[in-house]
Parts: C-alpha cells; sequence; structure tokens
C-alpha cells in the first residue's frame, strides 16, 4: 500500500494492487500488539490500526485494487496471471511489477528438529492468527522456540488467555528479539528464556506430550548431559523468517544466495520487476518496510517516466545489511539488570536503560516513575461483537496503560460484549472507566 | 442384527483397497475396514511412490511375479482410475569400475524376473540423462514410472466404494472369532460395531501379524524397519527428472541416498532403513537427517538448506520368523493355519505399491474363488473420475474454463502447492466420507509446500468450521486423538 501510495502521489494512475488475502494490510492484521508506527506515524498504533490508517489512505485514493487474488504466475516481460473467484483468470501485462509480498516463517526443519510429527505444532504467525483471528484455544501447555520478537510476543499473548508457557528456548546465546518485548512478553509474566538451548526432538504420537532439549556451546554443538524433557501439549516456533520470492523466481530473477539480487533501484535483474518490504530483506519494524516501499515506488516511477536517467542512476548491486540482533542482550546482561533492579525503557524500540540519572528522555522518566508505582499495562486483545448490524471479529486496545492486575478480569469483561455501537468506547472496571479503541477486522 | 458380508478386508492401504475394487467386478458383498479417518494412513502414506520394473527382488519370489505382473497393468490402470502417473525412468549409478559387476548382477536379475526396458549405460549417455549426476556407468531402467501412492489407494477405495463395496473408516478391528454355527467371521472393533464376513482378508501392513492372530495363533511376526525420508521443495525438481540411486555400498558405510522425483514435483531423499520394535513409530531421528541431507548435498551440490522442507518416516513391515529367526525376503500370502477363509496378506513391503493390482488379482482369482463362484458384476465400472482438478497442473485457459464452471477454483488458500477453495472443499466432500486434514492433504497437497501450513491451516480450519459446520475440536490430524484444536477461545 505504501508503494501504491506514493505512486500515485508521483501521478502514475494506472496502478492495480492484488492482495492475496480477504483485506488489505497483510500479515499486520493479526498483529494486534502495539508497537507499530512510532517512526512511520509518529504514534504507537497496533498492527490493525497501522493498517487501518495506510488502508484509509490508500482507498481515499481511489486507487483500483482486488484481494482474495492471487498472481499464480509472471513470465519474465511482466506479464502476471491472476487469479480470484471474483474476477476469474485474468493476464495483465504491466510495463512495471512492485513484488511486496513480505515473508514466510521457517519451520521445525530450519533447526532440525527430529522426533514426531503430532498435532500441536505450529509456527508463530500460524498461532497468532489462529489465535487472535479465528479465536481457536491451541492447546495449553507450550513451550516456544526462538526468542524472536513474533515467538515473545505470542508467549505473552498465550499467556493472557489462559495457556501455561513453560519456557522459551533460544539457539542463540544472546536475546534475537527486541528487549523491551523479553521486558514486557516474557519479565512480567515470569516466563523463564533459556538461551543457547534447543528442542530436539518432539514426542507424542497423536498430540504432542512433550520435547526434548538440549544446551549448545558457542560452536552450536549439542553439550552432553545437558539433555531434558519437559511435558507440554504445544510448541511453537519462532525461527525465523524467509522472503516469500516464489514470484520473482518464476519470472527468472537473479539470486545472490537466498535473497533477490538487487541494483540501487531496487530493480532486479529483470527489468523493470522491483521488490520491497520483507520479500526483499526482514525488517523488524513495520515502518521500514513502509518508508522501503515508498522509496522503491520513487525508483519504478522514475522508470516509468524516463527509462534513459532510470539506467544512467542506477548502480551496480547494492548490498544490503542483513538484519542483526543487539548481541549484547545476553544472559549476563539480564542478570545484572536483575541483580541491580535496572527498569529498562519499554516506550519505545530504543529499549533505553532508566536510572534516576538519566531518564532517556521525557517519556522514558513518566515510565520510571510509573513502574516504580506499579507496572501499567496497554491491553490489546480481540473480540467478536456486533457492529453497525454485523457480527465481526474487533481489535482492541486500551487507550491509556491499564493496571497489571487489571489486564486479564478487563480482557475477560471485553469479551462479553455482545454489541458496539461505536469504536470508541468505554467500560467500567471497578468504578473506573477504561477507555478503548477497536478496529473492526471482518 | 449384524450387518453380513461375504469379503471383510482389513486395512485400507494401496493392496487393501486394491483387493476391495477387484472383489467388486464379481458379485460380492465386499467390507473394508480402515482403523484411521481416511484411507492411505500408513506404509501407503510414506513411501517412495515408485512403480518398480522389477530388477531389484530376488527371481523366483513372489515379489519379482507380483511386480512385473503389477507393472503391467500401468499406465492404462492409472488413467482408468484418474490417477497421477509419470514414466520417469530411473539410473542405479555406479561411480566407478568397481561397482560395475553390480549393475550386471541386477540387469541379469531383471532379465530373468522378466522386467523390461533395462540396459547399462556409460558416463556420457548418463551426462545427457540426468546432467548433474555424475557416474561411470548406469543401469538404465525405461518402464521406473512414479505415481502418488496415496491417491492411488483413494482412488481404487473409490472405485470400490462406487461398485458396492462398503468402505467404513475409524474401524480399528480389535477382535475376531470364527462362528462355527453360522460359518462366517465375527469382527469386532473398537467403537463396538460388530460385522459379519464369510470371508476375511486380512491386508492390515504393519499390524498384520496382530490381525493374523486374531482368530488363533499364527508364526509370523513382522519387525517393523523404518525408512526416513526428506522431502525437498517442488523449487528442487528443477534439478533432476530421474530416479536416481546409487549402487549401495559394499563397506556398509552411509545410506545410498536415493533421489525420487514425485508426482506433485517434490523430491524425496531416502529412505533409511532401521529395525524398531514399534510398529508406530514414526518418529524422525537427528542422526539419520543429517545424513541424509550430506548424502543429498554431495549428489546434489546445488541444492540449498532451504530446500529441505520436511523430514519424515514410514515403517516397512519386514517379515521376521520366530521359529528360525531369519528375516524372510518374501510377501506371505496364505490361508490361516486353523481358517481357511481367512487369508493373510504379511511382510507385504516394496515392491507392494507396483504389485498391488497383481497381488488383488491374485487374492480374488486364486483365494476367494475357492469359496464364492465368480460371477461377473455387470455393472462394475472401471472407470473412476477424481473429483478434483489440481489447478496448479493446468493451463491458464484450463484454469479459466475450470473458474467459469466453478468460481472457487478462482480463490486460492494454500499459496505454496497452489490450491484453491474448490479443491479442498471438494477433497472435503469425498465420497469416502474422511473430513481429516490428512484427508485434504492427500487429495490437494495443501498444507505440504514450503510453508508446511503456516499460512493455509488458519484458512483451512475457517472451511471447515464454516463450510462444514465443524466444531474446533473435531479437526484432526488422521485420528481422534490428533486434535489440533481444543474449542473455542470465546
Amino acid at each position: 500500500m505504501a508503494s501504491a501510495i506514493a505512486l500515485f502521489g508521483m501521478g502514475v494512475r494506472d496502478i492495480l494492487l492484488i492482495e492475496r488475502n480477504n483485506s488489505l494490510g497483510g500479515i499486520l492484521n493479526q498483529c494486534i500488539h502495539t508497537g507499530f508506527g512510532l517512526s512511520y506515524y509518529k504514534e504507537e498504533l497496533t498492527g490493525p490500526e497501522y493498517s487501518m490508517r495506510m488502508s484509509r489512505r490508500f482507498l481515499d485514493l481511489g486507487i483500483p485494487y482486488q484481494t482474495d487474488a492471487m498472481v499464480i504466475g509472471m513470465e519474465g516481460d511482466k506479464v502476471l496471471t491472476i487469479t480470484s473467484e471474483c474476477h476469474g483468470l485474468q493476464q495483465i501485462k504491466a510495463k512495471a511489477v512492485i513484488l511486496a509480498t513480505g515473508c514466510r516463517e521457517r519451520t521445525r526443519e530450519a533447526i532440525e528438529v527430529a522426533g514426531s510429527r503430532p498435532a500441536g505444532v505450529f509456527t508463530a504467525g500460524q498461532a497468532q492468527n489462529l489465535i487472535n483471528l479465528r479465536h481457536l484455544r491451541i492447546g495449553k501447555k507450550v513451550i516456544i522456540q526462538g526468542s524472536g520478537d513474533i515467538g515473545l510476543i505470542m508467549a505473552r499473548r498465550l499467556q493472557l488467555e489462559g495457556y501455561e508457557v513453560i519456557k522459551v528456548f533460544e539457539r542463540l546465546p544472546f536475546l534475537s528479539g527486541l528487549i523491551r518485548n523479553k521486558i514486557q512478553c516474557l519479565d512480567d509474566y515470569g516466563i523463564p528464556l533459556e538461551f543457547g538451548a534447543q528442542i530436539t526432538s518432539i514426542n507424542g504420537r497423536k498430540r504432542v506430550e512433550s520435547v526434548d532439549m538440549v544446551s549448545l556451546d558457542s560452536e552450536f554443538r549439542p553439550i552432553a548431559g545437558s539433555e531434558k524433557r519437559y511435558a507440554c501439549d504445544t510448541v511453537i516456533f519462532s525461527v525465523g523468517l524467509i522472503q516469500e520470492m516464489e514470484l520473482g523466481r518464476s519470472a527468472g530473477i537473479a539470486f545472490s544466495g537466498q535473497v533477490p539480487s538487487i541494483n540501487s533501484k531496487f530493480e532486479t535483474s529483470v527489468p523493470g520487476l522491483f521488490v520491497a518490504g520483507n520479500a526483499l530483506h526482514i525488517h523488524d519494524l513495520a515502518d521500514g518496510a513502509s518508508l522501503e516501499g515508498e522509496i522503491v515506488a520513487k525508483s519504478a516511477s522514475l522508470y516509468l517516466e524516463d527509462r534513459e536517467r532510470f539506467r544512467s542512476e542506477a548502480k551496480a548491486e547494492i548490498p544490503y545489511r542483513a538484519l542483526e540482533p543487539d548481541q549484547g542482550h545476553d544472559a549476563a546482561f539480564f542478570d545484572r539488570l536483575r541483580e541491580k533492579g535496572q527498569i529498562v525503557c519499554i516506550v519505545c524500540p530504543k529499549g533505553c536503560l532508566l536510572s534516576p540519572d538519566d531518564y532517556g528522555c521525557k517519556r522514558g522518566k513518566e515510565h520510571f516513575l510509573q513502574e516504580r508505582h506499579g507496572k501499567k499495562r496497554i491491553l490489546t486483545t480481540t473480540i467478536v461483537a456486533e457492529y453497525q448490524n454485523v457480527e465481526r471479529t474487533l481489535t482492541v486496545r486500551s487507550k491509556d496503560p491499564l493496571p497489571f492486575d487489571a489486564l486479564v478480569p478487563v480482557k475477560d469483561m471485553l469479551r462479553k460484549i455482545g454489541k458496539m455501537d461505536s469504536l470508541d468506547f468505554s467500560v467500567d472496571s471497578g468504578g473506573t472507566r477504561i477507555e478503548f479503541a477497536a478496529v473492526p477486522l471482518s | 442384527m449384524h450387518e453380513s458380508y461375504d469379503i471383510c478386508v482389513i486395512g485400507g492401504g494401496v493392496v487393501g483397497t486394491a483387493i476391495a475394487r477387484e472383489a467388486t467386478k464379481y458379485c460380492l458383498k465386499v467390507l473394508l475396514l480402515e482403523r484411521c479417518g481416511d484411507v492411505a494412513e500408513g506404509i501407503s502414506k510414506a513411501n517412495s511412490g515408485v512403480l518398480h520394473a522389477g530388477f531389484n527382488v530376488k527371481s523366483g519370489s513372489l515379489k519379482a511375479r507380483f511386480n512385473v505382473e503389477g507393472l503391467s497393468f500401468f499406465p492404462e490402470l492409472a488413467y482408468q482410475l484418474d490417477v497421477p502417473y509419470r514414466l520417469c525412468k530411473k539410473l542405479v549409478i555406479a561411480k566407478d569400475d568397481s561397482e560395475l559387476p553390480y549393475l550386471e548382477k541386477l540387469l541379469e536379475q531383471g532379465k530373468k524376473n522378466g522386467s523390461p526396458g533395462l540396459s547399462i549405460i556409460g558416463e556420457a549417455e548418463i551426462r545427457r540423462l540426468e546432467p548433474l549426476i555424475s557416474g561411470r556407468y548406469a543401469l538404465y531402467s525405461q518402464r521406473t514410472a512414479i505415481i502418488s501412492p496415496y491417491e492411488l489407494t483413494i482412488a481404487y477405495a473409490e472405485s470400490a466404494q462406487a461398485n458396492g463395496a462398503d468402505i467404513r473408516l475409524l474401524a480399528d478391528v480389535c477382535a475376531i472369532e470364527r462362528d462355527e454355527a453360522e460359518d462366517c467371521f465375527i469382527i469386532r472393533t473398537a467403537d463396538e460395531s460388530i460385522f459379519r464376513s464369510r470371508m476375511v482378508v486380512n491386508s492390515a501392513g504393519n499390524h498384520s501379524d496382530k490381525v493374523a492372530s486374531f482368530p488363533a495363533e499364527q508364526k509370523h511376526r513382522l519387525h517393523p524397519c523404518k525408512g526416513e525420508y526428506y522431502v525437498l521443495d517442488t523449487d528442487a525438481s528443477r534439478f533432476l527428472k530421474m530416479a536416481v540411486y546409487p549402487v549401495p555400498p559394499a563397506d556398509g558405510s552411509g545410506l545410498g541416498v536415493h533421489l525420487t522425483p514425485t508426482i506433485n514435483g517434490n523430491i524425496l531423499i531416502g529412505p533409511s532403513a532401521d529395525y524398531l520394535d514399534d510398529p508406530d513409530d514414526l518418529s524422525t531421528t537427528k542422526p539419520v537427517m543429517e545424513l541424509l541431507k550430506k548424502e543429498a548435498f554431495e549428489l546434489l551440490p546445488a541444492l540449498r538448506s532451504a530446500n529441505f522442507i520436511k523430514s519424515y518416516s514410514g515403517i516397512r513391515p519386514k517379515l521376521f520368523n520366530s521359529e528360525t529367526g531369519k528375516t524372510f525376503e518374501d510377501f506371505v500370502i496364505e490361508q490361516h493355519p486353523a481358517f481357511s477363509r481367512y487369508l493373510n496378506l504379511i511382510g507385504i513391503e516394496s515392491p507392494g505399491l507396483t504389485a498391488s493390482p497383481a497381488i488383488a488379482k491374485y487374492v480374488v482369482e486364486q483365494f476367494v474363488s475357492r469359496y464364492f463362484p465368480l460371477i461377473e458384476n455387470e455393472r462394475f465400472n472401471p472407470i473412476r473420475k477424481s473429483p478434483i482438478r489440481r489447478t496448479k497442473f493446468l493451463t491458464p485457459d484450463a484454469i479459466r474454463k475450470l473458474i467459469d464452471e466453478n468460481p472457487t477454483y478462482g480463490e486460492v488458500i494454500c499459496r505454496c502447492e497452489q490450491v484453491s477453495k474448490a479443491e479442498v472443499l471438494l477433497a472435503l466432500r469425498n465420497p469416502l466420507g474422511a473430513k481429516t486434514l490428512n484427508a485434504i492433504k492427500k487429495r490437494t497437497h495443501a498444507m505440504m509446500g514450503r510453508c508446511q501450513s503456516g499460512f493455509c491451516l488458519p484458512k483451512i480450519a475457517g472451511l471447515l468450521m464454516d463450510e462444514l459446520g465443524m466444531e474446533p475440536d473435531a479437526i484432526y490430524r488422521d485420528e481422534p486423538d490428533s486434535r489440533v484444536f481444543l474449542g473455542r477461545s470465546r
């Protein structure tokens, strides 16, 4: 959407956006937690809020789009074959194509987990969709492999939904996701995290019964004698993302290793075929993907307008930096934090260490003082309620942080809402009114 | 009042369903009982899917006889049953001169067995046929083919059902006794159903020794032998067209990994061979997974780690004789020592898939005919049409036509395998009544691609609940205990 909006802004009018899901916004719609938009919208939003904000702008511009439509093939000269229930099979020749197809999750195979293949094994994003959008219970007792942001976010989500998250394992000796997510997703709930450890085997015939794990040395070799078994009925893998580049592959683009080769204009080896966002490389924040979408739109617009200038400006392949986690957030780092009772700021992704001498910023100070007083956190959840005479799934967030102990009871209270008159609403909890904002998803 | 049949086949694998179908060619009342929520849930689900030419089996054995005879039914049988089949051919590669005698031995054995289309070729010809494979010599088998083993099983079952057989899923046979007064067997299942049948055909795969002993003890014991596999992404299919097997390492080092293309466009790597005690132990093991990967990289250096999308294992029903302590090599197809109308098929391992139509014919013509007059069923229809069209393999024009007739062919549910909503819904409305996730997998390949159901499981769960009105806790993988969801959270 960011690319299409930017293209429109640059005067390109003959645009078609094709989306394979039933609504615009991609994976953001299932990411009901906050943490989006701080750099792009200068405001902390939930995934659905971010997606709604962008889709409103997109829809206001009247850019043509199709949802529930998938490009099933692309030939080198950019002839797209698209199928959908609504439009049947279409074949479209495009002058330029931007692939913003995102990424998929690695599975247990990425870390070679042996054992059986029972029900109860999920990837984090898959679990997120099933729980947030389909309202399904996927188990009771959960082990999570991977301390990436999705894994951490899901640990909290599961805990809030009444699952028991037994432990999170991380192969690396340091945290893979953002430090704020360890604080507010694991530490808040007392969920243990073990570095340098991985699930080696999943056990259970029909449904998961247990996992075996092992500690790894600095070379990722298993340490003899460190094997342990944990009883659980659910295993969630958050072990990295891979670019979805099957369309690029079918169009015959060149790759360098796993990723598409591009020039400085984000153009692949097929002229006029561009890549943006997580389909190119994994961004840690949606904001970065949106910004990249705008940059790529600029390239595509120039390509359409002035081919000669485009070619003269396009430099050889630009290597981009693969996303590397901060290697400093290891077990010793977190031990020191605990010993000193130090507070880590969770207001923004920076994760500053706060002290009375250094609050980082004004909001850091507010957070510091509040944390001393008693933890408060934003509540986000999904509910099913009637809105505008249709039963829908809505994602809901509290406008202000709630006392930590109120999160679960208030979440349960929200579930009982049968009908909503306005997307901005409030509920009464023990005499206090709590303000909420909702986004309808269906 | 219990239902009464002429023949009760136990086991919905490729052999059991083939026998059920064969029996419906005659005026017989046929029942097939399957333990799981669908047919093809055991050995017939987890094998290489190769229709063997028959050079690899000992001359004079039942295996050799039924392999070569079975192969002769294809590809016509595949066309009749609307099961995708591909004559992929096969190379057995000798790295150097020292391995040539092994190829010559295979060639000679093949000729003795009557297997068609064999020759030994040299380096240049190997390179011409499979540019990425290197070898000094190869046994080139022009009649080796591939088929989807589970789609063949499903097709046999649907054909049997359409021709009058009763097929009961989730029917786990737990006891069989002889009723002399009524001259029949009484078959009891775990859900306390009772069936009566004048003849029993035990084709229970890895449990066939157990089922053989239901009416009375008998001597055959199975020794389960696990084979682990890796599945490569369809993206890797450009590396290989044929099945490529090495000469097995003489010193027993390594697995001698087989590369086998599948009908769906994947490549299978494996299988290994490890004896176990438990016929249901389908776990994969780290050492074998590592070895399979290592040998695969050696054979095809162009492979990437991301190409390995799934590991799994299957179990071969190897025979073990408790009297001699020796493992048999051959199929056992014989009457129960105590009951002549109780036919046991034990140890039907490879080449059981290829042999299935020949075994079925043999069972009906040689055994069933002893107790029932084989009166031709005039209404038998050999043709079975798959209710599902796989859009992935169709041209844009063909897809357009399909969508015109049924617009839900236009909505893709599983992006990795390009499976439409129509394909999933038709799979769910299959004539056998299988409503498991595995039933959808085997009929459409949804959930079997590179994301391994990450994206499509939520959509498919949605279809099961919205279109079929299933409750979440009724959604399971293959057997009712393999529940994926425990209920709703609201």
